[in-house]
């Protein structure tokens, strides 16, 4: 029998005399057709009337049917609807547990205001059932209900009684009483109804380790969402707890978990215990990806951005990201993605030889990726690029498939343009190739080559003449401005090929309508009758180098993406806008180039939107306008070197400050810095340093290491205003790139900058501006280390007894050493100012002074019956108490 | 949360549909889902995509899309999940799940949705725990008794009435599925164990069951707290990455001294999952030669050697090796089972059934191709599928030293232990065929 062949002319009278019969076989078969109607999607609402007789049946399975078909179709007939009302109300006071939940969720699915009205007595009821499975359903009327009619929830003060449950034993009422609560709170971000006090803290993890897998993934999503550590005490505890859920088979419990870590371990400030919570996250983060095909998209996507806040969690891994022969071609793309996130320069040859495996396969989208995917390891990996190029090569020579080919062509003309004059060996193993050429990208990328290398390649002129003009005028605008530049290009080299050149900026002067092409045209015709020499000079300055950025998130969406693991916003690498209901415009970007687009009224209008480096595929044109840029005449920039960012066009920036080309490699510095501190932690840069003297002066101390996956290529270090009036004299750690692994030892001497004197306290701010962002920290200043080394004794005098307020007195243990104790003191540049030896007591007072910071420094030293004693006064007084820190330490 | 949910046929007509929320007009669902993932084209198509501010979560399972649709930033993973699971229960209920069976056991479908998730949040989904709320009858069960399902600590099994068996056993079996990725010059590219310990459990009342695996198993949780590699290699460990646990165990025991004890769902589930990368030595060596007589002929060489110990043998193993596509008259030699060409899938599967560890077998194929080929020759050589299954074996050697049962009313349970290793996907990567011009 088929329950789905509704559509028989009569077909509604024959359902409706069923389900009047007075035998209950034939009224559930004719129910059950009336289902199967439904779900077909023909309107069966006409039967209302006869359905609404049955409610009062005892028979549970006719029961459910009614109420299913209740639900549907209530709200085309409401005051038809409003009838069912005392049955409803009747079934919520069964003796039968099932009975009541079932009455209850069917009623507040039903969704019409007048029967919410009618609703609150028995919920008020089954809130406080004894049967937790009916207090459960209950939870989620107050949801429902709110979703109707938010001002009967408040006036009936269900939300209380919502909080009150947060403490049942059972723990499905207390995670779908969570999930209420937090769904009110999301969608009311300007109320305060959802608050994670200590109180309520306590009571999820509690919970949260009997509850079911959707209760712990409804649990840790409101922890990620709404919690913030009070201490780090407590953020290490709560993380603790959750890394136990881990290792659940929920995927998505997993990543929930994921987030709350990650979100904990930035208010955790042991960094051994960081480390060990990250380690715990591999594991599990990769076997996310033996799940279903879709749920591996999705783990995917997370893992990406995953990769990207912490690099070195899954660079160890990077082989399970290497894309199965039978892995959905959306699985293969988003693998890609990720290893490219993980490349370096020790897993390259395994990553080259499954790029070069993949350009085999059939999928055209997925190969051209690969393949170009090689030209950006070449990029990205100064040591690596040799490998890259041969792949490509041997995909040239033995590639039967053309696109490959194509593809080669192009993304070799990249690294042509990341390492000028490197590679022109194979210039000839291209040109074999220049036949099978017929994408307009690829001739375009063969044309550059040819011009930029016109000097090197025998016969440039008769080959860009046979192969290219002759159907100038037809081919695509890229392929002719290509065709303009290297005919000058080639003139310029080979100054015999001047009736090509003039034939071309003739053809693109006169017989094109393309204004770009024709404007071009005219300026290097001009040019070039003018003055040859300054034309050469324009056309052959060095390019900027082509950039090394592989971040594709900027860091401030990265953060706020981080809470969002696993949801929408996750997979679309967008920040939700739920925090402006209102209808004012989201803080953050749009992505220009996702899959996904918003709403259109969720879209930020683009004079507010900032947007940042499109993704991946599309780096390599913005770099092509920069090429292009370049080309036509950007005067004077041949001091220019270092990489500018792929999408912002010149920065003029750099003319004021770095011309001076490569710095040298620091000089040895006689400093132990495996003695340093730890100060910072930040995508897997690790800063070790502190205040030091070196040479007599101020200097900071630094190790810089790179953990990360990145190379990192510039830096820029900077101090805070504090109260020492210090500032950095250089302001890189150079030379660069500091290759993933590898570390920086510095020693930067501080100036006095009164314009940096502001009194905080004894910490000095130090931040470091780099590829992966800002890296803060604080670090303790020494006053011993700002003294001065040639004060007068006698002018000294008068300043020391000036000064007058006494501060902490310390005593000093061993004191046979005394006269030791006033060298060291000595040692730092102070004077003696005053000596007093009388009857078995010798004191000695010291000064010393920080001119920059007006501070007058006194120390006393007094032997008295054998018991050594130090006093220090200083002027002002808010360098005491370091001073006296400090003298503890060498004194003791 | 899920504002509603579809299952649709292979042409994306909704099947059955549950509307969870009320906000979303779930008229347009099946037409966007069928423009925008169906008739999309195969590069774009992604298996979670906007539409109108609505967020679509596909999974496909057999002819069926499942597909759940959403407002706002929805955890679109815990989405994914429940389609996921969805399936699992309803096979547990219709066996298959398929267009067919959810056709004939709609009403019962309906009725699980109903329970499973409330307002779009998911409520009870363990199949046992489901049985005593739903009342349509499939073609398995019969006889349930009007009960709210369990919701409490121990929500995956019912306490009231408690479970009667006549006869009270356990049967556990350790299976594990292996995948490998071995290139052609036999280097092998990834590889992983990905096993689990699967129960079922027949037993009555409330038992508490403790399992007991080999003393030398690690845990990948501990080693990441800085256990020593030298010990480790030394006491030739274990070391089981990634273990997952079914809801039941008490993962607080297990973090404090590693004793697996629960109470079972009843029965059959999944108690325990583990990963177990970078493996030594692949279980076959497989070495592939084939050459293509442009214009003539095809011809293939297969080399496998059972790498496994001498003792154990494959209870089946079956090779799929793909050839062009447009052979025709194929002749094959072996050293032992049998071939057969698949037009269908372009392949020849060659099944070997019982072999022995440490053999190697061979197998010589050849074919005639068409004389006038539109295509170029094929470049492209995909890899060879082995698929096999070995009983009383486990690669990672991992062993069950004791199952034991106490229940209060002290009846005693016979618990049953099995192994099983078998293929999950097990690739060999092959060099393309030598062309050979006429």
């Amino acid at each position: 029998m088929s329950y789905f062949n509704t559509t028989k002319k009569g077909e509604i009278q024959e359902l409706r005399e069923g389900i009047g019969s007075t035998n209950l076989r034939t009224k559930k078969d004719s129910m059950k057709r009336v289902i199967g109607a439904m779900m077909a999607g023909t309107d069966v609402s006409s039967l209302l009337a006869s359905v609404l007789v049955n409610m009062q049946t005892t028979d549970l399975e006719l029961k459910k049917l009614i109420y299913l078909y209740l639900v549907n179709y209530s709200k085309s007939e409401p005051e038809l609807a409003v009838h069912a009302v005392n049955s409803f109300l009747k079934d919520a006071n069964d003796t039968n547990p099932l009975v009541r939940a079932l009455a209850l969720r069917t009623m507040a699915s039903i969704r019409i205001e007048q029967i919410a009205e009618y609703m609150c007595e028995p919920l008020h009821r089954c809130l406080n059932d004894k049967d937790p499975y009916v207090q459960k359903t209950a939870v989620l009327c107050v949801a429902k209900m709110y979703d109707i009619n938010p001002q009967l929830v408040e006036d009936e003060k269900f939300l209380d009684t919502l909080h009150t449950l947060l403490s049942n034993g059972n723990p499905l009422v207390v995670t779908n009483s969570v999930a209420t609560l937090a769904e009110i709170q999301t969608a009311h971000p300007e109320t305060t109804i959802f608050q994670i006090t200590p109180d309520i803290l306590q009571k999820m993890s509690a919970a949260l380790s009997q509850a079911s897998e959707w209760g712990q993934i409804t649990i840790l999503d409101a922890l990620a969402a709404w919690y913030t550590p009070q201490s780090p005490k407590e953020a290490e505890t709560l993380a603790e707890r959750v890394s136990i859920h881990l290792s659940h088979n929920n995927s998505s419990v997993v990543l929930s978990s994921t987030k709350v870590i990650i979100k904990l371990s930035e208010y955790i400030t042991d960094l051994n215990l960081v480390d060990k919570l990250m380690k715990k996250l591999t594991q599990p983060l990769v076997s996310l990806l033996s799940s279903f095909p879709e749920m591996r998209y999705i783990a995917l996507r997370n893992l990406n951005l995953i990769v990207q806040r912490l690099p070195s969690l899954l660079v160890s891994e990077i082989s399970v990201f290497f894309c199965k022969y039978n892995d959905p071609i959306y699985v293969k793309m988003e693998k890609l993605e990720i290893i490219m996130l993980l490349v370096n320069e020790q897993n390259v040859p395994q990553v080259l030889n499954e790029l070069k495996e993949y350009a085999t396969e059939v999928d055209i989208d997925f190969v051209r990726k690969a393949v170009s995917a090689i030209g950006r390891c070449a990029i990205l990996l100064p040591g690596a690029a040799g490998l890259c190029v041969d792949t490509l090569v041997h995909l040239i020579e033995t590639s039967q498939v053309n696109f490959v080919i194509q593809e080669a062509i192009i993304v070799i003309k990249d690294v042509f343009r990341r390492y000028p004059n490197k590679y022109e060996s194979i210039i000839g193993k291209l040109f074999s190739k220049i036949e099978e050429l017929d994408e307009p990208e690829a001739r375009a990328s063969m044309i550059w080559i040819l011009g930029e290398y016109a000097d090197r390649i025998e016969g440039a002129d008769n080959i860009l003449e046979t192969y290219f003009l002759e159907n100038f005028a037809d081919e695509p605008h890229i392929v002719q401005m290509a065709i303009l530049t290297a005919s000058v290009k080639i003139f310029l080299a080979i100054p015999s090929s001047q009736p090509l050149v003039q034939s071309v900026l003739k053809i693109a002067t006169k017989k094109t309508d393309n204004p770009d092409l024709r404007d071009r045209g005219f300026i290097y015709w001009r040019l070039l009758s003018v003055n040859k020499d300054m034309a050469k000079a324009i056309l052959n300055t060095p390019k900027p180098p082509i950039s090394t950025h592989k971040d594709l998130v900027p860091k401030d969406v990265l953060a706020e993406l981080i809470p969002y693991l696993g949801t929408l916003s996750s997979v679309v690498h967008k920040v939700p806008d739920s925090a402006a209901p209102t209808g004012q415009a989201p803080k953050q970007t749009s992505i220009p180039s996702g899959d996904f687009a918003f709403q259109q009224e969720e879209l930020v209008p683009a004079s507010q939107t900032q947007s940042y480096p499109p993704p991946t595929s599309h780096n390599f044109d913005a770099q092509a306008n920069d090429e292009e840029l370049i080309d036509f005449g950007a005067f004077g920039l041949s001091a220019y070197n270092t990489p500018a960012p792929a999408s912002s066009g010149i920065d003029l920036d750099f003319l004021t400050g770095m011309m001076g080309g490569t710095p040298a490699a620091p000089p040895k510095i006689d400093y132990n810095f495996d003695a340093l501190p730890q100060l910072a932690l930040h995508e897997g840069v690790c800063v070790f340093g502190q205040f030091g003297q070196l040479n007599r002066k101020t200097t900071f101390f630094l190790r810089f290491k790179n953990n990360s996956a990145t190379p990192i290529t510039r830096t820029d270090f900077r101090f805070n205003t504090n109260s020492f009036a210090l500032k950095p004299q250089s302001a890189d750690l150079g030379p660069f790139p500091i290759q993933p692994g590898q570390q920086r030892d510095v020693a930067i001497s501080c100036d006095f900058d009164q314009s940096q004197l502001k009194v905080t306290g004894p910490d000095v701010q130090v931040g470091i501006q780099c590829d992966l962002g800002m890296i803060m920290f604080a670090a303790r200043a020494k006053i011993l280390s700002l003294t001065q080394y040639n004060l007068a004794a006698d002018q000294s005098k008068p300043k020391a007894s000036s000064v007058k307020n006494r501060n902490a007195t310390h005593s000093i243990q061993n004191a046979s050493n005394f006269n030791e104790f006033v060298q060291r003191v000595s040692s730092y540049g102070f004077v003696e100012t005053n000596r007093m030896v009388k009857d078995g007591l010798t004191a000695v007072q010291l000064f010393n002074e920080i001119p920059a910071l007006n501070a007058l420094l006194v120390v006393e030293l007094i032997l008295k019956d054998n018991q050594a004693q130090c006093v220090s006064r200083t002027e002002p007084e808010y360098l005491a108490q370091m001073l006296n820190e400090e003298l503890t330490h060498i004194l003791v | 949360m899920l504002s509603a949910l579809f299952i649709l046929d292979e042409t994306g007509k909704p099947i059955i549909s549950r509307d969870f929320r009320g906000d979303i007009p779930l008229k347009h669902i099946s037409r966007n889902f069928i423009n925008n993932f169906l008739e999309e084209d195969d590069n774009l198509v992604k298996p979670i995509f906007i539409v109108d501010s609505i967020t679509y979560v596909t999974h496909k399972h057999g002819d069926l899309y499942l597909l759940a649709v959403g407002r706002g930033n929805m955890n679109v993973t815990t989405a994914m999940v429940m389609l996921g699971k969805l399936v699992d229960v309803f096979k547990t209920y219709f066996e298959t799940v398929s267009e067919e069976s959810i056709k004939d056991n709609f009403a019962l479908a309906l009725e699980l949705l109903d329970e499973m998730v409330d307002f779009g949040y998911a409520q009870v989904y363990d199949p046992s725990a489901l049985k005593t709320a739903v009342f349509q009858q499939s073609r398995r069960l019969t006889n349930v008794r009007a009960m709210p399902p369990p919701t409490g600590a121990v929500s995956w099994r019912q306490s009231v009435p408690p479970i009667y068996y006549e006869e009270n056993k356990v049967f556990c079996s350790v299976v594990e599925n292996i995948n490998y990725l071995v290139a052609a010059n036999g280097t092998v590219i990834s590889s992983e164990i990905k096993g689990s310990i699967q129960m079922d459990s027949q037993l009555s009342g409330m038992p508490e069951l403790h399992l007991g695996l080999n003393d030398k198993l690690a845990f990948h949780q501990s080693s990441a707290s800085g256990m020593d590699p030298n010990t480790q290699a030394a006491n030739r460990t274990i070391d089981l990455e990634d273990v997952h646990f079914h809801q039941c165990v008490r993962l607080s025991k297990f973090d404090t001294n590693r004793t697996i004890s629960f109470i079972p769902a009843d029965g059959k589930f999944e108690l325990m999952s583990y990963r177990m990368g970078k493996l030594l030595k692949p279980l076959f060596s497989v070495t592939s030669q084939s050459y293509e007589f442009e214009g003539s002929r095809f011809e293939t060489t297969i080399h496998v050697t059972t790498n496994f110990k001498q003792k154990s043998m494959t209870k089946t193993l079956s090779l799929l090796i793909p050839v062009p596509s447009d052979v025709d008259t194929p002749s094959f030699e072996t050293t032992i089972g049998v071939c057969q060409y698949k037009p269908e899938l372009n392949c020849i599967k060659w099944s070997l059934g019982q072999v022995n560890g440490k053999k190697t077998c061979a197998m010589r194929a050849q074919m005639g191709l068409p004389t006038m080929s539109s295509s170029k020759p094929s470049a492209v050589a995909p890899p060879i599928k082995i698929m096999f299954e070995i009983p009383l074996f486990t690669v990672s050697g991992i062993h069950v030293r004791h199952l034991t049962i106490n229940e209060s009313s002290g009846y005693t349970g016979i618990p049953y232990i099995n192994y099983k290793t078998q293929s999950g996907e097990y690739l060999v990567r092959q060099d393309p065929p030598k062309i050979i011009k006429p």
